[in-house]
């Protein structure tokens, strides 16, 4: 075979591989994975309600004496602080306090305190404690005690004002979704509540 | 080395140059076909992701410091996802950060597919409008489209002529629309007008525009009013949640009648705040005296308590609960009118005396006639009145007594039995009483204000305030209508005394406010303090209650509350260096501290406490 020819062959053969380099020939890339976190939305998912009042010892036959708790879902929330803003009915119920809840755990703060008897109101907050994390699930977060001089059933309620508000680690709005009142019948046992 | 060097000679050897090359021909052939068809496929995703896989929706906006290709991650419209699209691959590019252009398609592997859809960034085109006020010009696809706006859209024609827009047209046929004013306008022909509360409309008989009401009772103004049947906006009427009846009248436990409803069948009363009226729903503020009992219409008068001098309990009509009906116990004085003794004539019981003829010039109270002397006229003497009311005064043999307001009652005078009587009526909250630019006391509180002096004061809590100035900064809210309000100067500088208990004052004049409930909010720095007052008057001086400024308003919303002691638990120990400082109150540096801590729980106590002082909570 003339050298002529072969070197054309050569040659060929050459632009050949050239082309099917050029064909294969896939770019390189970044190797880490894509760390995309799809946006969530922060909403609001915590609810406040009343448990079943608990008829207490009484000192008096006169008197009957009632625990309430206030109970609380935070759904995702991460809940820090809560404030209760509640109305009753001064004409009905007295001797009222509220104290903590085991929700917070044992290192929650009242930050704050006021009970009115004269107009039924009470202004309350409870934290947990300034090193603490936001709690997630439900529990008793406040329990309402008072008294009843009915003597014959009545039915009486304890409203949630809108002040009411709940807060949340992360969140710089209140996260409180919903709440229900809570409607009792006094001077029978037991009280049995139910939604309003 | 040797299957080379074996190899060379099999092809460089004369004899087997046949064999050699259809070898290499087969080679050459098969190459050639193999790039045509890699050079297809490559060819076909290319025009694959450019034709049909321009997305125009929103993309996801990140760093996305990926792979080219990684199986699932991104949904069909281009956003993060758990599963992805198919388990294919979706191709993106390392540092890649919004959306791609088109030019900067980034190939995928060999075999791998680009997913149907792809993110390539907004589309662009170059779409100049069609001239069609009803048409909106965008690009979509990379193409310019016209489409055609909402049905209703305001337009005008080639002719200036107003009209709306239908089926991407502007169709003035709709003349007699009226334009952004209510008032009357003869040409019916502007834009159409329309607000929540009321519809524009032509009379076409006289080319007058009116507003037709619509929605009474529905919510305007972004939610902070209610329709009114007039077709204007006003504040939100209330009414009791289902299951409550409205108030009658007094609530108890001392609180407003805004927040007490009568809860059916349990007992008398209970506070729940009401909530705007449904379509279906009488306010039930408007439930006054006036317009509820069936008194005022029989001839009597509802009177608080009791009938006043001069009138007896009577049945035959009910008022509201607190009022009796009430009517006079004798017979109305009679009162002459037109018919007066000055021109000759008086008025006579019955029928006209000796001496006298009726006469149709003069007018006289039921049961008496006009009479006129038929020769020389006797004389009569004049009928005195010892009781007179002009505007808001009274005068009687007693002297002069003016009508006034006292909280939300309205306090007016009128002649009963020839002495003024006072009477009383309670205005709704959101319409208190005020005294109108004419003098006169009535629920409303809408009449605007010219000159309004407030004296005003200041204490402070666990702050060292010891300048002989401080300036403060106001914010006005409007109780009925809970809006901050203008009128209120930014700025005003208190001034330091030497009284117990008012550490700092200063007057304030504030201008064009209507006659109404209002909070104000004192600011210094991350001190807040706050105080109600009512305007019932169109001027004068009112003394704003004393309040305090205290520490915790951290995020600066004008309120104390839990929000804030959120802010203060992240900067719980943190240097105040950094963005804690506002939380550092008494300014000793380091770190937030106890004593930060308990100087926020006293500013929260002592914002609430003033609070229900001032009955804002």
């Amino acid at each position: 075979m003339p050298k002529r020819t072969l070197f054309l062959i050569f040659a060929l053969l050459l632009i050949t591989f050239v082309l099917l380099l050029v064909a294969f020939y896939q770019p390189q890339t970044s190797k880490t994975a894509p760390a995309v976190t799809a946006p969530k939305k922060l909403t609001a998912q915590t609810t406040l309600s009343f448990g079943i009042p608990v008829t207490a010892t009484s000192a008096s036959v006169l008197t009957t004496n009632y625990s309430l708790p206030v109970e609380i879902l935070t759904g995702g929330n991460k809940v820090t602080a809560v404030q209760l803003e509640l109305q009753y009915d001064p004409e009905v119920l007295t001797n009222v306090a509220v104290i903590p809840g085991p929700f917070f755990g044992t290192t929650s703060d009242v930050l704050l305190n006021q009970i009115d008897a004269e107009t039924g109101r009470i202004s309350y907050a409870l934290s947990v404690g300034l090193t603490a994390q936001g709690v997630i699930g439900k529990g008793t977060v406040a329990t309402v005690t008072f008294s009843s001089k009915v003597k014959t059933p009545e039915k009486t309620a304890i409203l949630f004002l809108p002040k009411t508000l709940v807060t949340a680690s992360g969140i710089n709005e209140s996260v409180l979704k919903q709440t229900t009142n809570g409607l009792f019948m006094l001077g029978e046992k037991p009280s049995t509540p139910s939604a309003q | 080395m040797g299957f080379i060097k074996r190899a060379f000679g099999f092809i460089s050897n004369p004899s087997q140059s046949r064999t050699t090359g259809i070898v290499a021909m087969l080679i050459l052939i098969f190459a050639v076909f193999l790039t045509v068809v890699i050079a297809q496929q490559k060819q076909t995703i290319k025009q694959s992701a450019a034709a049909n896989s321009i997305f125009t929706g929103a993309c996801y906006v990140g760093n996305l410091s990926s792979d080219a290709c990684t199986v699932g991650g991104f949904d069909s419209n281009c956003n993060a996802s758990a599963s992805g699209v198919d388990g294919n691959t979706c191709c993106r590019n390392s540092g890649f950060s919004g959306c791609r252009a088109a030019s900067s398609v980034r190939e995928c592997g060999f075999f791998m597919v680009v997913p149907q859809i792809e993110c390539y960034g907004a589309p662009s085109c170059t779409c100049p409008t069609d001239g069609n006020e009803c048409t909106t010009d965008a690009c979509v696809n990379n193409a310019c489209t016209h489409t055609n706006k909402s049905d209703g859209t305001a337009c005008t024609d080639s002719a200036w002529n107003s009209g709306t827009c239908k089926n991407g047209a502007c169709d003035t046929t709709t003349r007699g629309e009226c334009g952004s004013s209510v008032n009357p306008d003869l040409d019916c022909w502007k834009t159409p007008y329309a607000t929540d509360c009321s519809t524009g409309k032509c009379n076409t008989t006289n080319r007058t525009c009116y507003a037709e009401p619509k929605n009474v009772n529905g919510s305007c103004n972004n939610g902070s009013g209610q329709c009114k049947s007039d077709g204007t906006c006003g504040s939100v009427s209330l009414c009791c949640p289902a299951g409550y009846d409205t108030n009658f009248g007094s609530c108890p436990f001392g609180v407003t009648s805004t927040e007490c409803c009568k809860w059916n069948g349990f007992f008398n009363y209970t506070i729940v705040s009401k909530i705007p009226c449904g379509s279906n729903q009488t306010p039930a503020t408007t439930r006054t005296v006036t317009t509820t009992d069936t008194c005022t219409p029989s001839g009597g008068t509802c009177m608080s308590g009791s009938c006043g001098s001069g009138y007896t309990p009577t049945t035959s009509g009910t008022c509201a609960s607190g009022y009796v009906c009430c009517k006079q116990s004798t017979a109305p004085i009679t009162i002459t009118y037109t018919c007066t003794n000055t021109s000759g004539q008086s008025c006579m019981s019955g029928s006209c005396g000796s001496g006298y003829t009726p006469t149709t010039s003069g007018t006289c109270a039921s049961g008496t006639v006009c009479c006129k002397a038929s020769t020389n006229p006797p004389v009569v003497p004049p009928v005195t009145t010892t009781c007179s009311v002009s505007g808001n005064t009274c005068t009687d043999s007693s002297g002069s007594k003016s009508g006034s307001c006292s909280e939300n009652n309205v306090n007016s005078y009128s002649c009963v039995n020839s002495i003024c009587q006072s009477s009383t009526t309670t205005c709704p909250t959101e319409q208190p009483c005020a005294i109108s630019s004419s003098g006169i006391p009535a629920c409303g509180g809408s009449t605007s204000t010219t000159n309004i002096a407030l004296v005003s004061a200041l204490n402070a809590r666990d702050t060292s305030l010891t300048s002989d100035t401080l300036p403060i900064n106001l914010i006005l809210y409007n109780l009925t209508t809970n809006n901050q309000v203008a009128g209120a100067p930014a700025t005003v500088t208190f001034n330091k005394t030497s009284i117990p208990g008012r550490l700092y004052s200063a007057n304030v004049v504030l201008t064009n406010l209507t006659q109404n409930k209002y909070f104000i909010v004192f600011r210094k720095d991350n001190m807040i303090a706050q105080s109600v007052f009512t305007i019932s008057s169109s001027s004068g001086t009112f003394t704003v209650p004393t309040t305090t400024l205290v520490f915790g308003d951290l995020n600066n919303d004008n309120a104390i509350d839990p929000l804030d002691w959120n802010i203060f638990k992240s900067c719980w120990k943190q240097p105040t260096t950094t963005s804690c400082s506002s939380s550092d109150f008494d300014n000793s540096g380091g770190s937030i501290d106890q004593v930060d801590y308990n100087t926020f729980l006293r500013g929260y106590s002592t914002w609430y406490e003033e609070g229900k002082t001032n009955s804002v909570f």
